[in-house]
């Protein structure tokens, strides 16, 4: 643990676990602002504004109540109180959450998911140097950790070290059991803000993806759009042309195909499918051809033949 | 293994049976060996103490006298309202008695005819079995001693309280003769509302498959079967277009418990049998309840039943009398499909709570039709939901390649089904989910549209839509972000849950803030939809053709709330499920409450167009004010057809002398016969008279809009045109 976060956020997180342990123990509301305001009062840095406490709703209120039934049954289950504070976290009650994580602290300091879950709420709070601290705590633990390395990765990305959340990215990925485009597509924002270097870095680790995934249509658009930016028009011609042909319809993959085809100043090429487009868009069922997006779309391709010609 | 199915059992211990039924006739107390079936069948009688007292070890000992122990059969415990005896917890309700005992005895005639064994347990919270006085099974329990202070480790809630356990035990373990089963169940604390039991002892092979078979990512030539086992097995699906003749199957060789087929090179529309098992043994199916239909082609139009359920996950009276007003309801025809809408296991989605709340509520529907499901709050196990699912991830139904099960797309004939997840997916604009549906939406060709995911853009049940809190604000992002998208892409009907009542709104368009910010001219149709009542809704070909939104999320509780949205046509707190039946040209939607009856309903037809002539004669009148024309117009409608009358939309479109284009539509028509001439006329006001002197053209079209139109056809029309013209003279005034 480091001395900026012992300087910086250690008090504010000792008052506000002690506020929310007051507050948890039903004391009179009076005493609940005191211990809030003297939380705020102390606090060493600017810290987030405490949420405000929102109105009880069915689902996830009965969810805290069942949980908080559970506590009741089995005090000493320090599981009970991480589930917990996970339901108080994502209900956005986070002094509650905060102390029940160090309730299951106290009870289990070994508890297999405290520091995650302590490091989410950390990440809500957005108290991003002590969610560094518990993360990599818990890494240096559990290395092969695969969602603990994703948070990290997210974490480099939030604190602006694109280079870190790469590496983290790297090792995440290939340890997730299921990993999702979202992965992929993170780990692709990473390298391409890493500058022109990475881009093919970061066009290898789409294709990683679909090659894991298959032929999803954000991997693939976020493939062209890379290869775009870097003027290789036909791969990115490829790629578009690929989603064309495993759609029921085409015009919207025409429709990019000659907007490339534009950008790469292929002008007669171009406006050739922008007219084929606008064939295909005329030659669709009523209800389709009359749809907002396919109205939107014609437009937009008429303007654009209209610039050809 | 032996897994004999039950005929072929019954011959095998014809003699056991016969010898036990002898020992039994003799006077032999207790459960007598009832051979194939179940040693210990659920239900059965058991003695009980339950006055808190040590009883050490002892009294698991089968000489054990529990003569003086009460009886009951079971589920037996107290707190839940669901026993058949209940059992006591001792003067104060906070602080119960930790350990109540049961005991049962069972006779056996012939050990040797019980090659394996299977104990089905149901407990809350915690358990220890033994079987002639030797631990058997232990649930929910800590390990090491256990003494009749023992805790049990968790508590058990929700549809976990009604999920079977199942357990393998030891046959060596059975005696010639009498046999006891002595259990003990443990509470979590001492406040605990309730404590459960219930136990079953078989050696059936039936019980051998702990879940399904289940149907996932149908196709009109593959489908997908899985089921759980209790040991690992490789894998086996039998298939045939008769139950008698299986010809065809599919093996996978790998052992494991958690199986998974991928039957493919199926006919389309096709009904299949087919049973599971290992390559060397049947452990179900081959019979008339076993079987399957693909789906058919994309695009083809036969009718089609789809069952909808949300929140269903309670595993408890209100979910069966749900499930079974269905089946009473829709009685010999087929499910085609059936939809999950979340929060299909509560309280968290654990394994346990799907055993209880899908995969033994549901157990023929799951064998028969393909489920498909979004993910609820309530999935809170990501590992448990994807990991029992089978969902497509690379377009394989029809939709375009996501890359995730969390949200997906299929074809089933004429209809696209769309999956959003409205719980663990990034709603924001431009997020990879939104860019998947928006480009998905582009790409499909068929009919209808039909969206689910679990949290809904409009409710005032017990959950607010208007709430920038609850539920996160992932009702007010769905709202605006996720309607845009999919309005604009044409999308009918749309289905979520999470508020625990029935809501479903009038025919809605570009309604994306909140409630109170409601227009008029958002309600596109603002009737009951019923064709019966202010006529159905109209699918037309308007860019803006609307959609009509139902929340049905009481398939297993109910949550009260305001229920007063004002884009809802109507608002119950009513326990049921929705029912989607289509064909051709509707889908007609109704909502069946726990008791069979029909509360709502509603159709949406599609626009039906039958090619027209048209023909016109114009007069000109002008005057000195305006300039009014004589039109007479007729009409004739090409093919005959059948159903409902056509309406007719008419237009005038001008080219006048002054340059001026001025073009206004009419709905001249209406309730036309099948091929019939009619005509209209009318008189149209022009502008005024200044921009007319000189020649004009004129072009009148005619549009077969039927059902009626809520707004303008789009323009230009796509009908067939007459043309007229008409010179003005004389001196603008």
């Amino acid at each position: 643990m480091g001395i900026a976060w012992i300087v910086l956020e250690a008090p504010a997180l000792l008052f506000r676990t002690l506020a929310a342990i007051i507050m948890n123990a039903a004391v009179p509301a009076a005493v609940a602002l005191f211990a809030i305001l003297l939380t705020s009062s102390t606090q060493a840095a600017p810290l987030p504004a405490p949420a405000p406490l929102p109105a009880p709703h069915e689902g996830e209120h009965q969810q805290i109540e069942r949980a908080t039934r559970m506590i009741a049954e089995e005090p000493g289950d320090a599981a009970l109180y991480l589930q917990r504070a996970r339901l108080y976290r994502l209900h956005g009650e986070f002094d509650p959450a905060l102390a029940d994580i160090e309730l299951a602290a106290r009870l289990d300091p070994e508890i297999g998911d405290l520091d995650i879950v302590r490091s989410e709420l950390y990440l809500a709070l957005g108290w991003d140097r002590s969610a560094r601290v518990v993360l990599d705590r818990f890494l240096a633990r559990n290395p092969g950790n695969g969602p603990a390395l994703v948070s990290s990765a997210r974490l480099h990305v939030k604190t602006g070290d694109p280079g870190a959340a790469l590496g983290e990215y790297d090792r995440a990925i290939p340890l997730l059991e299921r990993p999702t485009p979202e992965h992929y597509l993170e780990r692709a924002e990473a390298a391409s803000a890493l500058g022109e270097a990475y881009v093919e870095r970061a066009i290898a680790g789409l294709d990683q993806g679909i090659a894991r995934l298959g032929p999803a249509v954000t991997l693939v658009l976020a493939a062209m759009d890379l290869e775009l930016a870097a003027g290789r028009f036909d791969p990115a011609l490829a790629r578009i042309r690929g989603l064309a042909a495993q759609s029921q319809r085409r015009e919207r993959w025409l429709a990019r195909e000659g907007e490339i085809l534009s950008a790469a100043g292929r002008r007669s090429e171009a406006l050739g499918v922008f007219r084929e487009c606008r064939t295909v868009i005329d030659a669709l069922p009523p209800a389709q051809r009359g749809s907002q997006s396919m109205i939107d779309l014609g437009a937009r391709v008429d303007a654009r033949i209209d610039e050809l010609e | 293994m032996n897994r004999f199915t039950r005929p072929e059992r019954m011959r095998i211990v014809l003699v056991p049976l016969l010898l036990a039924f002898l020992l039994i006739a003799s006077g032999t107390a207790g459960t007598p060996d009832a051979g194939a079936a179940d040693l210990v069948p659920a239900g059965a009688a058991w003695k009980y103490l339950d006055d808190g007292s040590d009883m050490g070890t002892i009294w698991s000992n089968p000489a054990f006298l529990d003569t003086l122990w009460a009886s009951g059969p079971a589920q037996l415990g107290y707190g839940d309202g669901d026993e058949a005896t209940t059992v006591g917890y001792g003067p104060d309700p906070n602080l119960k008695y930790v350990t109540t005992y049961f005991r049962h005895s069972f006779t056996v005639a012939d050990p040797g005819s019980h090659p394996q064994l299977y104990l089905g347990l149901l407990r809350d919270d915690g358990a220890v079995i033994y079987l002639n006085g030797t631990e058997v099974a232990r649930s929910n329990m800590p390990a090491g001693t256990i003494t009749y202070t023992t805790f049990a480790s968790s508590a058990v809630a929700a549809a976990e309280e009604n999920a079977w356990l199942w357990f393998t035990v030891d046959p060596g373990l059975l005696a010639t003769g009498t046999n006891v089963l002595a259990v003990e169940i443990h509470q979590s604390s001492p406040t605990s509302s309730d404590i459960s039991f219930d136990l079953q002892l078989n050696d059936e092979p039936a019980a051998f498959v702990s879940r399904g078979p289940y149907l996932q990512l149908g196709t009109p030539d593959a489908v997908t079967v899985r089921w759980r086992t209790l040991d690992p097995t490789d894998s086996r699906v039998a298939y045939g277009l008769s139950p008698l003749s299986l010809n065809l199957f599919t093996d996978d060789p790998v052992l494991t418990s958690e199986h998974e087929v991928r039957l493919t090179g199926l006919e389309p529309a096709t009904r299949y049998y087919y049973s599971i098992g290992s390559t060397a043994e049947t452990f179900a199916g081959g019979d008339v309840d076993h079987f399957f239909q693909t789906s058919p082609p994309a695009g083809a139009e036969p009718p089609l039943r789809v069952w909808l359920l949300g929140d269903s996950g309670t595993a408890n009276a209100d979910a069966a009398a749900v499930r079974d007003a269905y089946y009473a309801f829709t009685g010999a025809t087929h499910t085609d499909l059936w939809l999950m809408l979340g929060d299909n296991a509560y309280n968290s989605g654990t394994d346990v709570g799907y055993q209880a709340a899908v995969f033994d509520m549901y157990p023929e529907m799951l064998r028969r039709s393909v489920l498909w499901s979004t993910r609820g709050n309530h999935e809170m196990s990501t590992s448990v939901y994807y990991g029992q699912f089978t969902f497509p991830t690379g377009g394989e139904a029809g939709g375009l390649p996501s890359g995730t099960e969390a949200y997906y797309a299929f074809d089933f004939a004429n209809i696209h089904f769309i999956c959003l997840d409205s719980t663990g997916a990034s709603l924001d604009p431009g997020s990879p989910m939104l860019t998947w549906l928006e480009s998905d939406l582009a790409s499909t060709a068929q009919t209808w549209i039909v969206a689910f995911w679990h949290h809904p853009p409009y409710t005032k049940g017990s959950h607010d839509s208007d709430s920038t809190t609850d539920s996160d604000g992932r009702m007010v992002q769905v709202r605006e972000n996720v309607l845009p998208l999919l309005e604009a892409g044409g999308v009918d009907l749309v289905f979520s849950g999470h508020s625990h009542s029935y809501e479903r709104s009038f025919l809605l368009d570009g309604h994306y803030d909140f409630s109170w910010t409601l227009d008029p001219s958002m309600i596109l149709d603002g009737g009951d939809g019923r064709i019966d009542g202010s006529g159905a809704y109209a699918k037309t070909t308007a860019p803006r053709r609307g959609a009509v939104y139902c929340v049905a999320g009481s398939s297993g509780k109910l949550g009260g709330g305001l229920l007063n949205h004002p884009a809802m046509f109507i608002s119950l707190n009513s326990l049921g499920s929705v029912v989607l039946d289509a064909d051709a040209t509707r889908l007609d939607v109704q909502f069946l409450n726990s008791s069979g009856v029909v509360s709502d309903y509603f159709t949406l037809l599609t626009e039906q167009v039958i090619p027209a002539t048209v023909g016109a004669v114009f007069t000109c009148i002008p005057d000195s004010g305006t300039l009014p024309f004589s039109t007479d117009m007729w009409v004739t409608l090409q093919n005959s057809y059948s159903g409902t009358p056509r309406t007719i939309a008419a237009a005038i479109d001008a080219d006048l002398a002054s340059g001026r284009h001025y073009a206004s539509w009419r709905r001249g028509f209406t309730n036309v016969a099948a091929g019939g001439e009619f005509t209209t006329s009318w008189v149209q006001q022009m502008p005024a008279l200044g921009a007319l002197i000189g020649p004009n053209s004129f072009t009148l079209h005619a549009e077969d809009v039927t059902p009626a139109p809520y707004n303008q056809p789009p323009y230009p029309p796509s009908g067939d045109t007459a043309t007229a013209s008409c010179t003005v003279t004389g001196v603008a005034p």
